[in-house]
């Protein structure tokens, strides 16, 4: 099941109870006191959503990367739960796939391309979601100022752009260079990282490459699900 | 809830994981262990042991006369006294006439074997003090059959040894008696060989005139009372010595050889009348005739198997060494399992923990890339 079909099937069911309402109104954006009060009722993992979106939210940012210390560590599935959280609060998403792109292309694509809007590309899932899957793109991954470019005219927009990022190292070991280019596009990335399953120099070694890549690492969310009895652990 | 629960329950989840993902290297060496305990139980030799109970109370007159306050003095006695005996029980002495009757037995071809039969035999057998007055025997052995009777026989050797004259004890002056036979057996046996060497062809005759020249330059002759006023002739002592031997120097070397066997005689004498003829006994209690031998010792019905504890204790370091295995392994790893282990790693704060989270497919929910 691809990312598109998965979003768009109706299985993600984070925020779906008492957010009806907010959802049938895609212009309505919950403010800081809602998202706090819905953080104090929610300790699930819908709510340690909501704790992430107030962290963005708290520093002012519209292009929120995700990223993972390696391959297989839960990034796919936290970006598309965190672009729902976000469309359940009236904010609307664009959730971008770079998750499968190896690096960027050089060159500018078609002038079709260059022109066109990020969310051109983009697949209307619900009311608030857009998936854009760069790989999906006819004429290919645009290049690097393209994909800004494409970035501020959605931002521009009033949209909130969730990208789901490469790995910052890949499965052999050296630094990726699609991470590297579209995570310094974004205003903040969080590292996902498996509890348990990285060691203090492995998470030393990807933040340094994010230094040098100039992405801006602001957060790490913890994934606990393969641990045991996680549902016990301090949110 | 405070930090230090949270923390408490990070650390608890974190040793959960850990068993979670390292039970296959803790296992390991356990079940290797197990293996090895089975095969040991199985294939271990069985050790059986055979048991007699003494009661020293009744033979302990002076100890037992001890008040009740001092009773830690009374252990303190009876365990020298039980001391005593062990090591008398097990001195070479006792031990070599009784090897030969117990069962089992193969006499030794080389003086080694018959070292180590000793030394096996001491360590067989125990002796205990149970209770303050009550002597445990314990006589182990591979083999039941037999192992009754032989601690049967050790118990009457030693009852014979603290109740009976004991040939191998000696008083003060029957040592000292023993020691002078020893020195007059050697003065003979010097004169003796120095006599032959002389070359004569009647012993008995140099011996007579050794003994008159003796009496003649001592002022008496062996059983005559010396007169005190008596005169040595020179001339008749010459023929003696010249009798004895032509040649002057062999003539004296005897006559210094007999007064030194003389001497050794003498001592003698003066010892035998001190030694007297009394018995003696491992006299370690004061009324050994008291002592009550619980039930006659039987052989063993059940086995010990040593390779049990053996095992058991294999097993315990195995299961240590699994556990020191998994925390080497995951020192080396050095996972990051705790909120704070994530903040100092990478300088920025943890923002959300994610559980499970729902997902349209069959699969992990965050395990796809």
């Amino acid at each position: 099941m691809s990312l598109l079909e998965r979003v768009g099937s109706g299985h993600m069911q984070v925020r779906q109870q008492g957010r009806d309402a907010s959802q049938g109104d895609p212009a309505r954006i919950m403010d800081e006191t809602e998202i706090d009060a819905d953080l104090a009722a929610n300790s699930d993992s819908a709510g340690q959503m909501t704790k992430a979106i107030a962290f963005a939210k708290s520093k002012g940012a519209s292009i929120i990367g995700l990223t993972g210390t390696g391959q297989s560590v839960g990034v796919s599935t936290i970006s598309q739960h965190l672009a729902q959280s976000y469309a359940s609060f009236g904010k609307r998403t664009l959730l971008v796939d770079v998750s499968k792109v190896s690096d960027l292309p050089s060159e500018a694509s078609s002038g079709a391309q260059a022109n066109a809007g990020l969310a051109d590309y983009a697949t209307l899932i619900s009311g608030n979601v857009g998936v854009v899957d760069l790989l999906g793109i006819p004429s290919g991954p645009p290049n690097e100022q393209a994909l800004r470019a494409m970035f501020a005219v959605a931002v521009e927009q009033g949209l909130t752009i969730i990208v789901d990022l490469p790995p910052i190292v890949r499965a052999d070991g050296r630094p990726s260079p699609a991470f590297a280019t579209v995570g310094a596009l974004c205003d903040i990335a969080f590292v996902i990282c498996p509890t348990g399953g990285v060691s203090a120099s492995e998470l030393k070694a990807c933040h340094a490459t994010s230094d040098v890549a100039g992405v801006n690492i602001a957060g790490i969310i913890l994934n606990d699900w393969h641990l045991p009895l996680h549902s016990l652990l301090p949110a | 809830m405070s930090a230090g629960a949270d923390l408490i329950r990070e650390q608890g989840i974190a040793m959960m994981d850990i068993a979670r993902r390292r039970w296959k290297l803790f296992l390991v060496p356990v079940v290797i262990a197990i293996a090895l305990a089975l095969l040991a139980v199985r294939f271990a030799p069985t050790k059986y042991v055979a048991e007699s109970l003494v009661l020293l109370s009744g033979a302990n007159r002076s100890v037992a006369a001890l008040n009740s306050n001092n009773s830690w003095q009374q252990r303190a006695s009876a365990v020298e006294q039980v001391n005593a005996i062990e090591a008398w029980l097990k001195s070479d002495q006792v031990l070599a006439p009784l090897l030969p009757r117990l069962s089992g037995y193969k006499p030794a071809t080389e003086p080694g074997a018959r070292v180590g039969q000793m030394r096996a035999f001491r360590n067989a057998l125990s002796l205990e003090l149970v209770g303050g007055s009550v002597l445990q025997i314990r006589l182990e052995g591979s083999k039941p059959k037999g192992l009754g009777r032989d601690l049967e026989i050790i118990l009457s050797r030693l009852m014979e040894g603290l109740t009976g004259p004991e040939q191998n004890i000696f008083s003060a002056p029957q040592f000292v008696l023993m020691q002078r036979g020893d020195e007059l057996a050697a003065a003979d046996a010097a004169l003796d060989n120095a006599i032959h060497a002389s070359g004569t062809n009647d012993p008995a005759a140099v011996i007579r005139d050794l003994r008159q020249l003796s009496g003649m330059t001592t002022g008496s002759l062996p059983g005559m009372r010396s007169s005190g006023a008596s005169q040595v002739d020179p001339q008749a002592v010459e023929e003696l010595r010249r009798r004895i031997s032509n040649d002057p120097s062999v003539s004296r070397h005897l006559e210094q050889l007999y007064a030194a066997r003389q001497r050794a005689q003498a001592a003698l004498d003066a010892m035998r009348s001190q030694a007297g003829g009394r018995s003696n006994y491992v006299g370690i209690f004061d009324a050994p005739d008291n002592l009550l031998v619980i039930g006659r010792p039987a052989d063993p019905v059940v086995g010990e198997s040593k390779g049990r504890k053996l095992a058991i204790a294999g097993v315990l370091a195995s299961i240590l060494l699994g556990a020191a295995l998994v925390f080497a392994v995951e020192f080396l790893a050095g996972p990051l399992r705790t909120r704070k282990d994530f903040e100092d790693a990478l300088g920025v704060p943890v923002i959300a923990r994610v559980g499970h989270l729902p997902n349209g497919s069959d699969a992990p929910p965050a395990q796809s890339a």
